[in-house]
C-alpha cells in the first residue's frame, strides 16, 4: 500500500481515467471506426463487384464472339447449299430449256420435211397429169396421121391405160 | 552549482474540484482527449464521401491500416471488427497522449502550489502516462475487456473452466489454471508498469540530457521518445488483441511468453 501511495494511485483518478477512456472510445468509434470501416467495407464490395462485372463482361464478349463466328460459318454454309441447288436447278431446266428446242427444231424440220414431200407430190401429181394429156394429145396427132383409127382407138386406150404407170 | 530535478514518482495534484484531485497527468489526458476528438470531428467533416479527399484517405489509411495489422493477428475479420474499436482506441489514445508529452511547455510551465505546507512550482503538465494511475485504468480495463469478451464468446461456464480445473479429475490442468488466474493479475501489472516504466524513464531522461546538454542533446532522446511512444502504444494495443484472441479460443494456448515481450 505503501508502494501505491508512492506511486500516487487513487481510485478517484482510475476511475477518472476509466471515464476519460470510455468517452474517447465512443467518441472515436462513432465519428472515425464504424463510419470509416463501413465505408472501406462497401469500397471493398464495390471494387470485387467491378472486377467480377468486368470479368462476366469479358465472357459474355468472348462467346458473342465465338456465336458470331458459328453463325458466320452456318449462313456460310446455307448459301453454299443454296447456290449448288439453285446451279442444280438452273441445270435442269436448262435441259429440258434444250431438250424443249430440240424437240421444238425436230417437229418443225419434220413438218418441212412433209410439206415438201406433200408440194412435191402435188407437183408431180399434176407434172404427170399435165405429161399424160401432152403424150396422149401428141400420141393422138401422131397415130392420126400413121395408124388407121381402130389402131389409134386400141393405141390410145393401151396408152392411157399403161402410161400413168410407167411414169410413177 | 545546479542540480539536475529528477520528476517525482507520482504525479502532482494542481487543483481540487471537491474531493477530487485534478493531477497534471489527467489534464494531459484530457488535452488528448480534446485533440483526438477535435480529430474525430474533422473526420465527421469530410461527410465519409465514397471519393475521398485528403484528409479523409489518411484517416482511411490509418483506420485500414490498423484494421489490417490487427487483423493479421485475430486472421477473423468479423472478430476483429468487434475487437477493433478497443484496440484501437488504446492504441490512438496513448501514442496521442505519449507524443503531446514530450510537446515543449510539459513540465516547464509550472504553477505555484503549496505542498504539504511548502509553497512549490508544480508542472502544470506531464506526460499522462507517466503515472501509474492512468496507465493501471487503462491495463484494468484491458484485462477486464479481455475477460468479459472471453464470456461473451464462450459462455460464462467454458471460459472459467480455463482457470478452475477440479483437481481429482485433472490435477495438471487444476495447476494449470492457478497459474492461468495468477497471469490475469500479472498482465495488469505488467501492462500498467511497462508503459508507465518507458514513459516515465523517457522524462527522467530528457530532463538529465537537458541539463547535461541543454542545446542540441536532447534532439535525438526527442527522436527516440517519439519511438518509444509509438512502440508503446502499439504492444500495449497488439498485446491487448493478442490477450483478446486467446480469451475467445475454446483451448487457449499457452502463450504467455508474449507477456514478458
Amino acid at each position: 500500500m505503501e508502494l501505491l501511495a508512492k506511486l500516487g494511485v487513487d481510485w478517484k483518478l482510475l476511475l477518472a481515467q476509466v471515464v476519460n477512456f470510455s468517452i474517447i472510445l465512443g467518441v472515436l468509434s462513432f465519428f472515425i471506426y464504424r463510419p470509416l470501416l463501413n465505408l472501406l467495407d462497401e469500397r471493398r464490395a464495390r471494387i470485387a463487384k467491378a472486377m467480377e462485372d468486368a470479368k462476366r463482361i469479358e465472357n459474355q464478349r468472348t462467346e458473342m464472339e465465338a456465336f458470331r463466328l458459328q453463325q458466320m460459318k452456318k449462313i456460310d454454309q446455307e448459301v453454299g447449299a443454296f447456290l449448288q441447288r439453285a446451279k442444280g436447278e438452273a441445270e435442269v431446266i436448262k435441259k429440258q430449256i434444250l431438250d424443249a428446242a430440240k424437240k421444238e427444231a425436230e417437229h418443225a424440220l419434220a413438218k418441212g420435211r412433209q410439206q415438201l414431200a406433200d408440194e412435191r407430190a402435188t407437183v408431180f401429181h399434176e407434172v404427170q397429169g399435165t405429161l399424160t394429156s401432152v403424150i396422149v394429145r401428141m400420141t393422138e396427132k401422131i397415130l392420126e396421121r400413121e395408124f388407121s383409127d381402130q389402131d389409134q382407138k386400141r393405141l390410145v386406150t393401151a396408152l392411157q391405160k399403161e402410161l400413168p404407170s410407167h411414169l410413177s | 552549482m545546479a542540480t539536475v530535478e529528477a520528476p517525482p514518482l507520482s504525479s502532482e495534484t494542481i487543483a481540487h474540484v471537491g474531493s477530487f484531485e485534478i493531477r497534471n497527468t489527467m489534464l494531459m489526458a484530457w488535452l488528448a482527449m480534446i485533440v483526438l476528438t477535435a480529430i474525430a470531428l474533422s473526420v465527421r467533416g469530410t461527410k465519409y464521401r465514397e471519393v475521398p479527399g485528403r484528409f479523409q484517405m489518411l484517416m482511411e489509411l490509418i483506420v485500414g491500416g490498423l484494421f489490417d495489422f490487427f487483423d493479421a493477428v485475430v486472421g477473423n475479420r468479423e472478430q476483429t471488427r468487434r475487437f477493433f474499436p478497443l484496440v484501437a482506441t488504446i492504441f490512438l489514445f496513448l501514442v496521442a497522449a505519449n507524443w503531446m508529452g514530450i510537446l515543449p511547455g510539459v513540465g516547464s510551465i509550472t504553477v505555484a502550489e503549496m505542498v504539504e505546507g511548502h509553497p512549490a512550482a508544480l508542472p502544470l503538465l506531464r506526460s499522462m502516462n507517466a503515472d501509474v494511475n492512468m496507465t493501471l485504468a487503462i491495463a484494468l480495463i484491458s484485462v477486464t475487456m479481455t475477460q468479459i469478451f472471453g464470456i461473451a464468446m464462450l459462455g460464462i461456464g467454458p471460459h472459467l473452466s480455463k482457470y478452475f480445473v477440479a483437481p481429482w479429475r485433472d490435477p495438471i490442468m487444476s495447476f494449470v489454471g492457478i497459474l492461468e488466474l495468477v497471469a490475469e493479475f500479472a498482465k495488469i501489472i505488467s501492462f500498467s508498469f511497462r508503459l508507465f516504466g518507458n514513459i516515465f524513464a523517457g522524462e527522467v531522461l530528457l530532463v538529465v540530457i537537458s541539463f547535461l546538454l541543454p542545446l542540441l542533446g536532447p534532439l535525438p532522446f526527442l527522436g527516440l521518445e517519439i519511438f518509444v511512444g509509438f512502440i508503446q502504444g502499439l504492444v500495449f494495443a497488439l498485446l491487448t488483441i493478442v490477450f483478446l484472441k486467446m480469451a475467445t479460443q475454446a483451448h487457449g494456448s499457452h502463450a504467455h511468453e508474449a507477456l514478458h515481450a
